[in-house]
């Protein structure tokens, strides 16, 4: 944060510099004066009202102009750098509220995101671990709703898991109920990629795409949307749509919350700063996900591990080695060897 | 495999269990074999010896190669003690070439290096009086330490020099890798193996890829060999760079290979005649 603002310690340091060269000249004029009222004061005194007393009179008149407008100069330059110093004050407060919302994040993502991709690394059950990235994510967001997508055969998007708590819907996964919704194509007829449908843009451009109102925004067809809540009387408002990317930016899913609820229950839009963590979240489900894909492929790989003997192979070669007579005089010796020995037969 | 033992629980056993196999005079003798070299024979040899060896039982190693230095450097022995090669060529008896090994260990363990000879020795192997030099010695070293294990770790394949040695064993561990031509010689070395009456005969796969279940490795080679599977060892970085320096359960004693040996020896300790 420091580094946007390099100048702002040096030009601090430059305030009791010029404070300093401003007393200096107030304590040089202050003698100045000191000696004049001195002057005029002991020839008052002394009733000698000659000519130099009248010269001093004068004296002590221009330099108290010159004071008042040096005053006045001064104050000027004074009222500035208080002014200065006060913006500068402000935009201080600004970056230590900055720094305030960064700290929050930070502790966030450590006491919270990275926890949660623990947790689903450590998770065996490929449906659990579904379940667990659409759930952990809805709770960090407080959202009501919210819909796992995965990408099959980079065609289309397969619903996994639809969840609204307010509809107390839970299909998909480890539910064992079915999900009954048409998958998403990523392409139209004519290969055209289908940028209108959210989820569908959000895993063609790997952008996560944050909506305030689904029936206000502009530029995406919510016509699914608003069929589901026609039919279930539910009102589908904000969404942050989250692509789930490998390292390789190769998009595995999507991860569609909706409604976040706000203090008083109400529906809100996503917070900006909860939408980076939430990113930062999906990675890290996108690497359990990939490395249960991974290691999926290769257990199904290692399933299908075979030992193949040449059977025809084996038996020559054992008839080759057993029909000798040297292995006849060995078979004889070796039970003559035993039988010298019953202590050792076993 | 239902409870996998780490060494540090084999020790707690072998305190417990030492007395019952120890000195009832039914002495073992253990061949640790291989189709090819460099499946890591002398490694699971020593390995499994030291194992027995620290969980109180007394123990001798033979090597029967007389052109390896495998047990001599992993159990850093001094240059000038005697060897097989030695007993070979009745330079000295069995006795005077088995070195005690000064570990911190329950039992006893004596090992006799094979001798790093580049060529093979005088003493002809196929003749009968090997087999009978090699049952003397045999006989010899369980008498003199009052054994409870003999481990012979043989020269590899199906020479009529490894078979005479095939003929002596009570117990006969095969040694293998992921190798299309160690499931072959193993197939073929099973088969010989079932004419020698040999009482029991495991098997050892080395060096398996770490992203093989053990559990599938162990039930295909069950299937396909039709014979007891004793350890999956996986690969281990660790083991290439102890480069054989050390005896490698001692070195890392929680590692999985050590505990696949110990499952190992475990099964050996517990044959029941």
């Amino acid at each position: 944060m420091t580094h946007d603002h390099p100048t702002f310690s040096a030009r601090q340091s430059d305030i009791p510099v010029n404070k300093a060269s401003n007393l200096r000249f107030i304590v040089v004029v202050s003698v100045l004066l000191l000696l004049f009222v001195g002057g005029w004061v002991s020839a008052w005194l002394t009733h000698s009202f000659s000519l130099g007393a009248f010269y001093g009179i004068f004296l002590f008149l221009v330099m108290l102009l010159v004071v008042f407008l040096l005053t006045a100069v001064l104050y000027r330059q004074f009222a500035d750098k208080v002014a200065e110093v006060s913006r500068l004050n402000s935009k201080h407060a600004v970056l230590l509220k900055q720094l305030v919302v960064e700290k929050d994040r930070a502790d966030k993502l450590l006491n919270v995101v990275i926890p949660i991709g623990v947790a689903l690394s450590a998770e065996q059950n490929f449906d659990r671990l579904l379940e667990k990235i659409l759930l952990e994510a809805k709770t960090f967001c407080h959202a009501d709703a919210g819909t796992l997508y995965l990408v099959e055969d980079n065609r289309q998007l397969a619903f996994v898991l639809v969840h609204n708590d307010t509809l107390g819907l839970a299909t998909g996964g480890s539910t064992g109920a079915s999900i009954d919704f048409e998958p998403v194509a990523l392409y139209d007829e004519d290969g055209q990629p289908n940028h209108s449908n959210v989820a569908a843009h959000v895993a063609l451009t790997g952008q996560t795409v944050n909506i305030a109102d689904a029936y206000k925004a502009e530029g995406f067809n919510f016509s699914g949307t608003q069929a589901f809540d026609l039919q279930t009387g539910y009102r589908s408002t904000s969404f942050l749509t989250v692509p789930l990317k490998n390292a390789h930016g190769h998009v595995l899913g999507v991860l569609q919350l909706i409604n976040a609820s706000g203090d008083q229950y109400q529906v809100i839009a996503f917070d900006v700063e909860l939408e980076q963590l939430v990113t930062s979240l999906s990675s890290l489900a996108s690497v359990a996900l990939e490395a249960y894909i991974r290691e999926q492929a290769l257990r199904d790989q290692i399933q299908l591990l075979r030992i193949e003997v040449d059977e025809a192979k084996r038996k020559q070669q054992v008839d080759e080695i057993v029909e000798t007579e040297f292995f006849k005089e060995l078979q004889a010796k070796a039970r003559e060897i035993r039988k010298r020995n019953p202590d050792d037969e076993v | 495999l239902a409870i996998v033992p780490t060494p540090a629980t084999w020790f707690d056993r072998g305190y417990e269990e030492a007395g019952y196999l120890t000195g009832n005079g039914m002495a073992r003798t253990v061949l640790v074999h291989s189709f090819r070299h460099g499946v890591g024979r002398s490694t699971i040899a020593a390995n499994i010896g030291y194992l027995l060896a620290a969980a109180g039982q007394r123990v001798a190693i033979i090597e029967t190669d007389t052109t390896s230095s495998a047990i001599r450097n992993m159990f850093r022995l001094g240059a000038a003690s005697q060897t097989f090669y030695d007993y070979l060529n009745q330079r000295c008896s069995i006795e005077e070439a088995a070195t005690t090994i000064n570990y911190q260990l329950n039992g006893e363990l004596y090992v006799v290096p094979g001798g790093d000879h580049l060529v093979f020795p005088g003493v002809s192997r196929t003749a009968p009086s090997y087999l009978e030099k090699l049952e003397l010695a045999r006989r010899n070293l369980i008498t003199a330490y009052r054994l409870d294990t003999l481990i012979i770790d043989t020269e590899p394949g199906l020479s009529d020099e490894a078979l005479s040695e095939l003929t002596v064993p009570d117990v006969l561990i095969l040694a293998l890798r992921h190798d299309m031509r160690d499931y072959q010689g193993t197939g073929v070395t099973v088969d010989v193996v079932r004419k020698l009456n040999i009482a029991r005969c495991g098997l050892i796969i080395n060096e398996v890829p770490a992203s093989f279940d053990p559990a599938v490795v162990g039930t295909e080679l069950e299937r396909v060999f039709q014979c007891e599977v004793l350890a999956v060892l996986p690969h281990a970085e660790e083991m290439m760079l102890l480069a054989n320096k050390d005896i490698f359960v001692r070195h890392y004693p929680h590692h999985p290979v050590s505990v696949g040996l110990t499952d190992a020896a475990l099964s050996l300790w517990n044959m029941n005649y």
